[in-house]
């Protein structure tokens, strides 16, 4: 009996070894030239993929030697298996990704394509915006073929407003008064969830930018100037504060997640929501009334800058040229008008590039006002992409704290400068 | 993945001296397995003698009783975040539908109660596979020690603590270590749940080493509070195997 359990025991342990042994045989890369064929893979959010195979399939019929391979995920998931797979150097041919520090770890891992010479060869400067090319370079390289661009906006209900008397604020004091008569009629003025912490941070960034104005804030996310003791970054965590407090956040905002907030705005239960140009098709798309939201930029002092941030598809370092060349060409035919006409809320659009600027599906009726104020108002860097990973947990975890009065506004202050510090420190 | 500097032991240190979460995390860890010794494996117990027990049905109820730990950690986190939803929540709907609109809490948002609203998800999803062991435990005392016992005049009170505790006592090492280490790993059902907030209230080394990791890219961070999660199992785990092999 015993030497039976020794056997299996030992049938075990080679069998558990062997399944490691095999897992360090795999491919480097998902995608890659087999024979004559091209397999591309691509990680994208759920959102991007759906209904995309019609799109797929006929890129495919016109390109024999290509296929191409998808895998959706949630917003953190797409995060988190990245990072993994930036580990272990299994990266997919090519995965969405934003702009600033969250694309910018992959440059400095050295697992992301360098673009520049391929985008030189092909004359992208004649193709893509050079705004657009500017959010995708990161570190000196040029880490993505630019998806979109985003500015976001205070989306507000309509209906809440008529009925209330209300119009667009046009100063912060205007701005918090509104909030405080939407709140008196029993209405959640401000839309907003804590997990994760990106969404409540679209409002306080626009209070720092109103005590901070454009210069300051635009110093402070470059550290040129310290956070610790500065005016400007306590006087906004303190009213981000007094908003967590007074009940102009929904009940249990602090253990909610950002995509069930809709749940809250669709039935009217709140009145406003900091999103982007996206949020017209998600509308469109959960088959609410477009015409009851409308946008307005937040009011927060000078030319009233709005936040932005970039989108784009890094490709893998490991990819050969060919490889590299038939991501490309997939991707400029997956983003061709026709395929945009078909499929009109699908895309972030307009479509980041040159002479395709008025290419919004006519029910987006927010999206061209919305580009339109960030082009005269100004843009500014959204905080989680303009800060390091490091600085931005600090942010979370502050905003977090603050919100649940365990913090003091000035302790906020302290504790960002600490984050920074250890970022600094960390090279 | 080229640039990586050696720090020595500068992420230790960090943990250690500076950083704000992680005596939390090992805290919410102590606080958890505590509720998991005490809960876990008393309601497991009790449930357990109660379906040790001949009555019509008792193989649908242990399978019942059983059923939610074939579940997922997160999906069993989802529905319970369902059922917790400030606004939605079917714990607030029915405390306003009885009237109790007074009780209705936020529940998960608040940081000094989360922890353990989470945990009584957990129970509901955990205490099966104890139980389980209970049972089979319980099925190995020999019904003539019990009888004796009867002839003999023992309450009930007096078999269970004189007979069957001190029968089950291999029973209740393999919980214990197994529920222990358990408890030190606890992760899916907080991400689900909370996130490990508010305010990082209910955040466990786990979910703490998983979020440094892959949500802000801290690999040395996370590395260090695996080390010390591996530390702090072996601590449980060496004197178990020790326990078991010297009983062999």
């Amino acid at each position: 009996m015993k030497k039976k359990i020794l056997a299996l025991l030992a049938v075990l342990c080679i069998s558990v070894f062997a399944l490691f042994a095999f897992s360090a045989c795999g491919n480097d890369n998902d995608g890659g030239a087999d024979g004559e064929t091209i397999n591309i893979t691509w990680w994208d959010l759920n959102e991007h993929l759906t209904g995309i195979d019609s799109i797929i399939a006929s890129f495919e019929s016109q390109n024999p030697g290509i296929t191409v391979t998808t895998a959706g995920h949630s917003n953190e998931t797409l995060h988190q298996n990245l990072q993994i797979s930036a580990m272990n150097d299994t990266l997919p041919s090519m995965w969405f990704m934003w702009g600033g520090a969250l694309g910018g770890r992959y440059v400095q891992y050295g697992v992301s394509r360098d673009l520049t010479s391929f985008a030189n060869a092909n004359n992208w400067n004649q193709v893509f915006t050079p705004a657009s090319l500017q959010l995708a370079t990161l570190h000196g390289e040029l880490a993505g073929f630019p998806r979109a661009m985003n500015i976001l906006a205070v989306y507000y209900r309509r209906d809440i407003f008529e009925d209330l008397g209300l119009s667009h604020p046009t100063t912060m004091a205007e701005f918090h008064t509104l909030v405080e008569t939407i709140h008196a009629a029993g209405i959640t003025p401000i839309n907003t969830a804590s997990v994760p912490g990106w969404h409540i941070m679209r409002l306080w960034e626009q209070f720092l930018e109103h005590y901070a104005g454009a210069v300051q804030h635009d110093q402070l996310q470059i550290f040129e100037i310290p956070w610790e003791g500065n005016q400007a970054v306590i006087d906004s965590f303190a009213t981000f504060q007094r908003y967590a407090q007074s009940g102009f956040f929904p009940d249990g905002f602090i253990s909610m997640e950002a995509g069930d907030l809709t749940l809250l705005l669709y039935p009217g239960f709140s009145a406003m929501q900091i999103e982007g140009p996206w949020f017209d098709s998600s509308i469109i798309n959960d088959q609410q009334d477009i015409e009851l939201y409308g946008i307005f930029p937040l009011p927060n002092g000078g030319t009233n800058r709005l936040s932005a941030f970039g989108e784009m598809y890094m490709f893998n370092d490991n990819l050969t040229d060919e490889e590299l060349e038939a991501a490309v060409a997939f991707l400029h035919y997956f983003f061709e008008q026709h395929n945009v006409d078909t499929h009109p809320n699908l895309f972030g659009v307009p479509i980041p590039q040159i002479g395709r600027e008025g290419g919004i599906p006519a029910e987006q009726v927010n999206v061209p006002a919305i580009f339109a104020t960030g082009s005269v108002n100004g843009t500014f860097t959204i905080s989680d992409q303009a800060l390091p990973p490091i600085v931005v947990d600090a942010l979370f975890n502050v905003l977090d704290y603050v919100a649940l009065g365990t913090m003091t506004p000035e302790e906020a202050a302290a504790f960002m400068q600490r984050g920074i510090e250890r970022h600094q420190q960390e090279g | 993945m080229d640039d990586m500097e050696f720090v020595g032991l500068g992420n230790f240190s960090h943990l250690f001296f500076e950083d704000l979460v992680f005596w939390g995390a090992l805290r919410n860890n102590l606080v958890w397995m505590i509720l998991t010794l005490v809960f876990m494996i008393s309601v497991s117990l009790g449930l357990a003698m109660l379906l040790n027990a001949k009555f019509k049905g008792r193989t649908f109820f242990r399978g019942l009783f059983y059923f939610p730990f074939v579940l997922s950690g997160i999906l069993v986190g989802i529905i319970w975040r369902w059922m917790y939803n400030v606004n939605f929540g079917f714990l607030n709907e029915f405390l306003s539908l009885i009237g109790l609109d007074q009780l209705r809490q936020t529940w998960l948002g608040d940081p000094n109660m989360a922890l353990f609203y989470v945990f009584i998800a957990a129970l509901w999803r955990g205490v099966g596979a104890p139980m389980i062991l209970f049972l089979a435990g319980l099925q190995t005392i020999p019904e003539d020690v019990l009888e004796a016992a009867d002839i003999d005049g023992a309450s009930r009170f007096k078999k269970f603590f004189s007979i069957k505790l001190p029968m089950l006592k291999e029973t209740f090492v393999i919980v214990l270590a197994t529920q222990i280490i358990g408890s030190m790993g606890v992760f899916d059902i907080i991400v689900a749940t909370t996130g490990g907030g508010p305010g990082n209230s209910t955040q466990v080394l786990a979910s703490y080493m998983v979020q440094q990791t892959f949500s802000f890219a801290n690999m040395g961070m996370g590395a260090a509070l695996s080390t010390i999660m591996l530390v702090i199992m072996m601590i449980v785990v060496i004197p178990y195997v020790l326990f078991t092999t010297k009983e062999r």
